[in-house]
């Protein structure tokens, strides 16, 4: 079986969940003797290749390129040079040789190459990573006035938009749709993504629900940690030094992200509770700096000064030692999410969640350990870290441990569920599950 | 010139192999005054010209004819009168072996009161000379001009006017009066011209004229392209002009009634008017022309409909004809020829099969190209596109745009770059000539065709009618918005106190859900939206593709319709799912909504009056009311 899997961004050159996903997959698949050949393919800049052809190599790794396909439209995502796009897909095409292409993202590429593969005859299979075809609010789900949206249709996205009609939100679904169409199988990393997705006109059967892989460096730290002799520290402690209850953020600093709430409720908190807790802000803020946004999270980072530690960015390879050096992880998206990688990577630390209560968030947290606040409230999160404080809430260790090793063993499933899709894909078609073959 | 010449020899031949006595025929010019032709034309021969009968002028697909007891005699001079300017042109092609015969210089005048401007000056015209034997010589000519100096003072100017007495509109006939001359301006007194604003295919002149309430004065353009009228002047009272008069001493009553605003058809926006003031004297038995004036023109779509409103009043308020008079001119897209370059895509259109042509134009917003790609993915063989890129501003994106996804176009594509606006019906027309289907659908470029059967389906069907002979088919079809609710399933013809109680294009069970329609599959209706409607070429051909005389995308698919059915047409809407018609709510911009409006209540009117008898037979049978106009004569409105 040869492999492509195609991505938005190469995730040395771009951080984001989506890449790393994708970059996971294709590690893993590299490790897979049943697998003859993969190939990583991600979208870069330009200037990011160096030379000038359109194809490059990263590091010169042979078996992860880099590709720069022309401009794509910001509304309907379809290729603005839709000829060269064609010629470079089947470049690929006829040097990889890939009988599936796993596409993680189309955006920079333009939604034609599901279309290009499949006339190919290459088996296609899409992991959607949020809402862009769904949602032209950056695929957020979020109303352009800050509201979440709970369902897109014409005349409501129009709404968003008052520049462009209804009619042309519909273009714009009939293109992505009939660009889909064309799309063998569907990965939903979460069943809250599919369900947004089925809604807006995916088809159910096509579509499965498949967590993400993680890095192989998480997995393994994560195991090694987890393999450690469990230490219980002294619940109560009277000791006005006692170490502060850390709670600790990791993502980028955007409005998305919700950054801004934590720190609300971090200010909103009375000053005995402040004394005995620390906040640490693991991410940049690199677009947002100049923004209302950013002059907001400035001044409530003035505010909660007393509390509030700015970590800097962080190495993916990292993340696990920096969470574990936390009590709390807290995820206070404002949006949906999908299956926001955090998430996995506090639970293969071994550490609790403090998550807003929609979406993805909410689907992907254990309710034996973790804790959830009402979406956007930084008053109901203040609550929730007060009693924490107040009552020195505390998982049991070795049940986060054993989360842990049990997360880092779902991550076979994952990979096993991955494989046995491509391997059902490339099936003679008479064997293949109805689901499947209905649309081949 | 050349070419023609030989064309004529060529028939020549045929007249002296006739065993005829010897004639040679030349058309000398030809020149449009006021809508009319004329053609000028020498005979030379050694016997009485009689052998002649008919002149026909020919533009386009319309032919003029003039037989020869209406033609005027200009000169018969043995050598054609050395005054005659006409004749003096002559002299350089009469060869010296004929000058002893005899040359007779004729003048025709071709005018159809039905249709008052058939002819562009811009375009050649293609002059036949018939004789009573069904000889034809043909010449082409460019049109000349004829200027009022010519029209005043030359024996060929005599002749115009008083052909323009016989056949011409009254009103310019009774303005030109029994005897012409031409002044300088300085003779014509105190005048002034404030502004000349050009809108639409107007130019709205606002000045003074010293005590112009006790004058008769029409404007004319210098190349006695059109007249207006003192009646179709708004007067207005300037008591500034009028105190400025009094103090020079050239104010002649007590009336301030100097100013005036007119409207002039101009069919380019020029950069200046040239015209000149034509003066009726009382008894009507001499006029004069005062010019050439010179004016700048200055282009202000909005200023020329605001000066013409507050001069003449509100657009619903008026009757009919001072409307086509005033306002029409600057509702109305200017009229040039219509120029469009060619480009194709995709595979050539196949020769040796039914070919069905999608003409679609493309006006504004060039993101429902979207809707072309979408066309192409769904499209089955024996289908080709018109694409009419009616709009110089967005003609680059949609280029670029093709020519950047060239390999993705499957369907046969004929792009045609117009050189300027010329507005949705003329741009079909257009996109027709270039569409090479025996069928052909017009196509809005915000429809989304989902699924092809429905228009490979009234292809058929309209194929199928003409293989047996029976009655033509305009196919429209049932259209959604966006949320499945109804678009269109057919017009009807409903009256509306919104246009003074005159009949609408009404779309019925607009905005209701699609699944509320419980009637036939196929339905017949009085006409159905050019949106999207498939009829044979012929039929198009045959009715002549859209009416320009509806402007700006309005009404003129309902005339179609009716059109068609007076030929023996019939109309149906074809129910089908899967026809989206992406009509946005419009959002009017400052003074872009008036505009919108007024040209709509201005084809509505135009619709309403020339099917009157078709919409409401009933009233129609009772005679018309008359509507009372209002003498402006010392208005300040």
């Amino acid at each position: 079986m040869r492999i492509m899997i195609l991505s938005h961004g190469h995730p040395e050159l771009s951080t984001g969940g989506a890449e790393r996903a994708a970059y996971s997959l294709f590690q893993r698949l590299k490790q897979d003797p049943a697998v003859d050949d993969v190939v990583f393919v991600a979208r870069a800049e330009h200037q990011a290749i160096g030379h000038s052809a359109l194809f490059g190599s990263f590091r010169g790794r042979q078996d992860e390129i880099l590709a720069a396909p022309p401009p794509v439209d910001g509304f309907t995502f379809q290729s603005l040079g839709f000829d060269v796009l064609k010629q470079l897909v089947n470049e690929l095409i006829s040097a990889i040789k890939p009988d599936v292409v796993h596409v993680h993202h189309f955006i920079f590429w333009g939604v034609e190459i599901f279309e290009l593969f499949k006339q190919a005859g290459v088996r296609v299979v899409f992991t959607i990573h949020e809402f862009a075809a769904v949602c032209a609010n950056y695929g957020q789900m979020i109303k352009v006035d800050g509201r979440l949206c709970h369902a897109a249709s014409p005349a409501e996205c129009g709404l968003c938009f008052p520049a462009r009609s209804a009619g042309k939100f519909f273009v714009r679904n009939t293109i992505l749709q009939s660009m889909f169409d064309h799309v063998d199988a569907f990965i939903a990393p979460s069943a809250f993504l599919k369900e947004r997705y089925v809604a807006w006109g995916l088809p159910d059967a096509k579509t499965h629900v498949i967590e993400n892989l993680l890095d192989a460096e998480v997995i393994a730290r994560g195991r090694a940690r987890a393999a450690l002799p469990v230490q219980e520290e002294p619940i109560v402690s009277n000791d006005e030094e006692a170490r502060a209850i850390v709670f600790g953020f990791f993502g980028q600093i955007n409005p998305f992200k919700g950054v801004d709430i934590l720190l609300q409720a971090a200010s909103a908190l009375p000053d005995t509770l402040r004394k005995r807790i620390e906040i640490r802000i693991h991410g940049e803020n690199r677009h947002y700096r100049e923004t209302e946004f950013g002059k907001r999270v400035e001044e409530l980072l003035a505010d909660t000064k007393d509390v509030v530690r700015l970590m800097g960015s962080y190495r993916n390879e990292e993340v696990s030692d920096l969470m574990a050096a936390c009590d709390w992880i807290v995820v206070p998206s404002i949006w949906w999410e999908n299956s926001p990688v955090v998430i996995q990577e506090a639970r293969m630390a071994g550490r609790p969640m403090i998550c807003a209560n929609i979406g993805g968030m909410a689907e992907k947290i254990d309710r034996s350990t973790d804790l959830l606040f009402p979406a956007r409230s930084p008053g109901a999160l203040a609550e929730v870290m007060r009693t924490v404080v107040r009552q020195q809430t505390r998982p049991n260790a070795q049940h986060l441990n054993d989360l842990a090793t049990a997360r880092s063993n779902a991550d076979d499933i994952h990979f096993a569920r991955h494989r046995t899709l491509y391997d059902t894909l490339l099936l003679p078609a008479r064997w293949q599950p109805a689901a499947v073959r209905a649309e081949a | 010139m050349q070419k023609s010449a030989r064309t004529g020899a060529a028939t020549n031949n045929s007249l002296l192999s006739g065993g005829m006595a010897m004639m040679i025929s030349e058309v000398d010019e030809v020149f449009v005054l006021w809508g009319i032709v004329f053609a000028v034309f020498t005979i030379k021969t050694d016997q009485e010209p009689d052998s002649l009968s008919l002149l026909e002028v020919t533009q386009g697909e319309i032919t003029l004819a003039a037989s020869s007891d209406t033609w005027r005699l200009v000169a018969d001079d043995e050598d054609a009168g050395a005054a005659d300017p006409i004749a003096l042109i002559n002299q350089d092609r009469i060869k010296p072996a004929e000058a002893t015969r005899r040359a007779y210089t004729y003048v025709a005048a071709l005018a159809d009161p039905e249709m008052p401007n058939p002819f562009s000056a811009d375009r050649p015209f293609l002059v036949s000379l018939h004789d009573e034997r069904g000889g034809v010589q043909e010449f082409t000519r460019a049109a000349t001009r004829f200027t009022p100096q010519q029209l005043a003072t030359t024996p060929l100017g005599h002749a115009v006017a008083d052909l323009i007495q016989e056949v011409g509109p009254t009103e310019i006939a009774s303005a030109l009066g029994a005897s012409l001359r031409v002044r300088a301006p300085e003779k014509f007194g105190p005048f002034h011209l404030d502004r000349v604003v050009a809108g639409g295919a107007g130019l709205v002149v606002d000045g003074w004229i010293a005590n112009l309430g006790h004058r008769e004065v029409h404007i004319v353009p210098a190349d006695l392209s059109a007249l207006t009228s003192y009646a179709s002047l708004a007067l207005r009272s300037r008591q500034d002009v009028h105190e400025h008069l009094q103090s020079t001493g050239a104010a002649k009553s007590a009336s301030s009634a100097h100013g005036f605003v007119a409207v002039l058809p101009a069919a380019s926006a020029p950069r200046d008017l040239d015209f000149y003031f034509l003066e009726s004297d009382p008894a009507g038995d001499q006029a004069t022309f005062y010019g050439p004036v010179r004016a700048g023109v200055r282009r202000d779509d909005n200023e020329a409909l605001q000066v013409v409103r507050q001069a003449y009043g509100d657009l619903l308020a008026l009757p009919t004809p001072v409307i086509d008079a005033v306002y029409r001119p600057l509702l109305a897209v200017p009229k040039n020829e219509a120029l469009a370059k060619t480009f194709r895509f995709g595979p050539p259109t196949p020769e040796d099969e039914p070919v069905t042509s999608i003409v679609i134009p493309f006006y504004g917003d060039a993101f429902f190209l979207n809707c072309v790609y979408h066309l192409q993915r769904v499209l089955g063989p024996g289908f080709e596109l018109v694409l009419v890129v009616d709009d110089p501003r967005i003609w680059p994106e949609i280029f670029a745009a093709l020519s950047n996804r060239s390999t993705s176009i499957t369907v046969p594509t004929v792009l045609l770059q117009n050189a300027e606006n010329y507005g949705y019906g003329r741009a079909n027309n257009l996109g027709f000539m270039a569409a090479s289907g025996d069928v052909v659908f017009l196509m809005n470029s915000d429809i989304l065709v989902m699924d092809s059967a429905p228009l490979e389906e009234a292809a058929e069907a309209i194929r199928a009618r003409r293989a047996a002979d029976e009655p033509e088919l305009v196919v429209g079809f049932s259209l959604l918005y966006e949320d499945n609710t109804i678009q269109h399933i057919g017009m009807a013809f409903p009256t509306s106190s919104a246009v003074n109680n005159l009949h609408l294009a009404d779309h019925p069970m607009k905005g209701l859900p699609f699944s509320l329609y419980r009637g036939e599959s196929i339905r017949s209706a009085p006409a159905v939206t050019a949106a999207l409607m498939g009829l044979s070429s012929d039929l198009y051909r045959a009715l002549g593709g859209f009416d320009s005389v509806y402007e700006r995308g309005d009404f003129e698919d309902a005339d179609l319709c009716l059109r068609a059915e007076q030929l023996g047409a019939e109309v149906q809407v074809y129910v089908r799912s899967g026809l989206y018609h992406l009509e946005r709510q419009s959002i009017p911009k400052m003074g872009d909504g008036d505009l919108r409006q007024m040209v709509t209540y201005m084809n509505c009117a135009e619709f309403n009056r020339r099917w009157q008898t078709r919409l409401s037979p009933q009233r129609a049978a009772r005679p018309a009311r008359r509507i009372q106009v209002r003498k402006r004569a010392s208005a300040g409105a």
